[in-house]
């Protein structure tokens, strides 16, 4: 099977299951602005049936659009199969394909999420749903773009044009505004509460509306709802003036990001990318009053959605093409910032010719602490670890969430799972050594000595397990011992 | 012997009757509501529902009796149901009745009685109440509910006709009551003493308690409230 770096079929159909995946978001998107979640009590069955049976004269009310979501759903997940195998098979850069396989993952985990956002009734769980819907899609922006023969062409020249400055940051720290927008977006949706403040650009007639308990239950007792819509309270009016807040401070951001562009990049991918990012904004603001403005008619509020899922992915494939940045720099950086600094690192690594001299400098250039630290501890494994440690709270919490509760649970995970992370690489080392992948890490590279991970990981650990006997329980305490003996007797060898 | 169990259950019931009284009263509402909001039953409950259909959170007579007030005694001891609880019917795409009662434990029976898809989803507030959320897709399918916990008052809701929603008050004694469409209520089987009744109205109270009266009962006693929009 010969693999290459241009494949004009693969990046078309990369195109075409980022757009099937906006439709999905839609879709999604008028499930929760009719407030019809809920109509399909079961899963992945529809009323008994195998959802591709259902007979259509029963897609009726809300069924209508929650089933019509499962088949869309079910269709982006075969999509994203075909697209992950023929990345798998077709795609020279390696790290590409990883980026297929963790679309994969994301969509499976995806449709797992809103299955049990249905079964387990809980809200929280559709916060999540919608955040990483979001943040899939943007996935796959990313790999249209990486699959495009316009990126190739302009992604070493990107480097050395965009490569630096402060724009860099701003670009990573506004998309990183975007996405918390997103997810205030989706926790005010995912209240069912309706329009927590029903008039913009004042609320409630102020420019700051009172929120103690006489104030929200005259809001509630004023309030007209059709729907079963929850009543709103303080916590929800605080949640949206401060999605306001944030689209006010986008929109200047922004604003800014796209002047500052124009002025020292005219005429160029960066400058025209953050006008029409301007223009987005622009729009997604319009639509974000016009939803207040119509009680939250549903085809607006879901525009309102599917345009902020639109914004994001912009973003991701300006932010890769223009911006590179993390703040643990090397292999995360490497991986964030985008395909040419990557393929440069590992060319300049595997001896072949580097394309510039300046991205091989950046690319053999050492790392901060952080980064090193962020190595060690496998930040972003572990926090996939909190996040499934949070949805597994979740589920088995009985009753009201006990909010300090599943703070000590994290911070006790965090220090366990980053000390068993410091702990296998200290085991591993000398197998880390022989393979390319593992070779930078903290400990073959030399950055740090087996007697200091020894003592980070070994003390991180202890914490960790002591942390959570005292603040979760003992029995956590003994599992996570558990995992961490199991984590060293299987990487023995 | 073989007269005497029915001779003492006999007199029991006479010590009951004579120990059991009953409140009545009228709330009333102070002030003019916003105008209910009509419904669009849309292409499949259209036809099931001849009759226009709004919102139902100010159902006043003319002389400004106010329906759907759940009225509950505070502070009576809890007492067991006896027999079943009021059927919760979906019938023309709405839930009848909107608002009604029922005893800590004690069993009821939601029913779709149209020819359509319905979702009968309860959402518990007090812990221990169990949230289910049943498809029915037969006309006259029933489906059966209790819940252990005090809770005024718990919504059901269809969510595949999201303006179908009613609520169900559950208490820990058989004493409450719902105000019919004049206002009026009457707690029956009350044993005397002295009383604290509420009445709570959704639209009006929202999270707080409601309105409340002292009341002693010996046979019988009278109470009204005047419910006032803020």
């Amino acid at each position: 099977m010969t693999r290459s770096q241009d494949n004009p079929w693969l990046h078309r159909f990369a195109l075409l299951t980022a757009a099937s995946t906006l439709f999905l978001i839609w879709v999604g998107g008028l499930v929760t602005s009719h407030g019809v979640g809920m109509a399909v009590p079961d899963w992945p069955t529809t009323y008994g049936y195998n959802m591709f049976f259902f007979p259509v004269s029963r897609w009726v009310g809300g069924i209508f659009y929650e089933h019509s979501h499962r088949l869309v759903a079910s269709g982006v997940g075969f999509l994203t199969v075909i697209l992950t195998v023929w990345l798998g098979l077709r795609e020279e850069r390696r790290w590409l394909r990883r980026l297929g396989y963790i679309a994969l993952v994301a969509v499976i985990l995806q449709g797992v999420l809103g299955g049990l956002r249905v079964t387990q009734m809980k809200d929280v769980l559709g916060v999540f749903h919608a955040t990483l819907a979001q943040i899939f899609f943007a996935l796959l922006c990313a790999i249209s773009l990486f699959t495009s023969r316009w990126w190739l062409k302009v992604s070493v020249q990107k480097m050395t044009v965009y490569g630096s400055g402060a724009i860099r940051y701003v670009f990573a720290l506004v998309t990183g505004m975007i996405l918390l927008q997103l997810v205030i977006g989706a926790a005010m949706r995912h209240q069912h509460a309706g329009l927590a403040i029903p008039d913009f650009p004042a609320a409630y007639g102020e420019l700051w509306p009172a929120m103690d308990a006489d104030s929200v239950a005259r809001y509630n007792q004023s309030r007209g709802e059709t729907t079963a819509a929850n009543p709103i309270t303080a916590f929800q009016i605080g949640l949206q003036m401060t999605h306001r807040i944030m689209a006010l401070a986008i929109l200047l951001a922004v604003a800014w990001v796209a002047g500052l562009a124009r002025r020292r990049f005219p005429g160029t991918v960066l400058s025209k990318g953050a006008a029409f990012w301007l223009v987005l904004i622009v729009m997604q603001a319009t639509l974000g009053a016009l939803t207040i403005w119509t009680n939250k008619a549903a085809d607006i509020a879901t525009a309102h959605v599917a345009l902020g899922a639109i914004k994001l992915g912009h973003r991701r494939g300006h932010l890769d093409s223009g911006a590179p940045l993390c703040a643990c720099r090397g292999r995360w950086e490497s991986f964030h910032g985008g395909p040419g600094r990557f393929h440069s690192i590992c060319r300049s690594r595997s001896g072949m010719k580097v394309s510039s001299p300046s991205i091989a400098e950046t690319a053999t250039s050492d790392k901060t602490l952080f980064a090193v630290v962020c190595d060690l501890v496998k930040a972003r494994l572990t926090f996939l670890v909190l996040l499934t440690t949070l949805v597994g709270f979740y589920l088995g919490s009985r009753g009201p969430l006990d909010y300090w509760l599943m703070f000590h649970a994290l911070a006790g995970t965090a220090l366990l799972a980053c000390g068993a992370a410091a702990l296998n690489q200290l085991w591993e080392r000398e197998h880390d050594a022989l393979m390319q992948r593992t070779a930078d890490r903290p400990l073959p590279s030399g950055r740090m000595q087996p007697d200091t991970v020894l003592i980070l990981g070994g003390l991180a650990s202890i914490a960790g397990l002591v942390y959570l006997a005292f603040a979760v329980n003992l029995l956590t305490s003994l599992l996570g011992a558990a995992t961490l003996g199991v984590t060293y007797s299987s990487t023995r060898r | 012997m073989k007269y005497y169990l029915p001779t003492v259950a006999l007199f029991a019931a006479a010590f009951q009757i004579g120990n059991a009284g009953e409140i009545t009263g009228k709330v009333s509402l102070k002030g003019t509501p916003k105008a209910e909001i009509p419904i669009d039953l849309g292409p499949t409950c259209g036809p099931l529902n001849p009759n226009k259909v709004s919102t139902r959170h100010y159902v006043t007579s003319k002389d400004g009796g106010l329906a759907n007030v759940f009225v509950y005694l505070k502070d009576a001891k809890a007492a067991p149901a006896t027999g079943e609880g009021p059927l919760l019917d979906q019938v023309g795409c709405m839930y009848e009745p909107y608002v009604m009662g029922v005893t800590t434990g004690q069993k009821f029976k939601v029913k779709n009685s149209d020819a359509t898809l319905h979702n009968v989803h309860n959402t518990p507030k007090v812990a221990g109440n169990p949230e289910k959320n049943i498809g029915q897709a037969l006309k006259g399918q029933v489906n059966e509910f209790s819940f252990p916990n005090q809770e005024i008052l718990m919504r059901f809701k269809c969510d595949v006709h999201p303006w179908m929603f009613a609520y169900v008050g559950v208490v820990e004694h058989p004493y409450f009551a719902v105000t019919d469409k004049d206002g009026n209520f009457k707690i029956t089987g009350v044993p005397d003493g002295k009383y604290t009744v509420v009445a709570y109205h959704l639209k009006t109270h929202g999270a707080n308690p409601g309105l409340t009266q002292s009341v002693e009962v010996k046979g019988a006693a009278k109470q009204d409230f005047t419910v006032e929009i803020p």
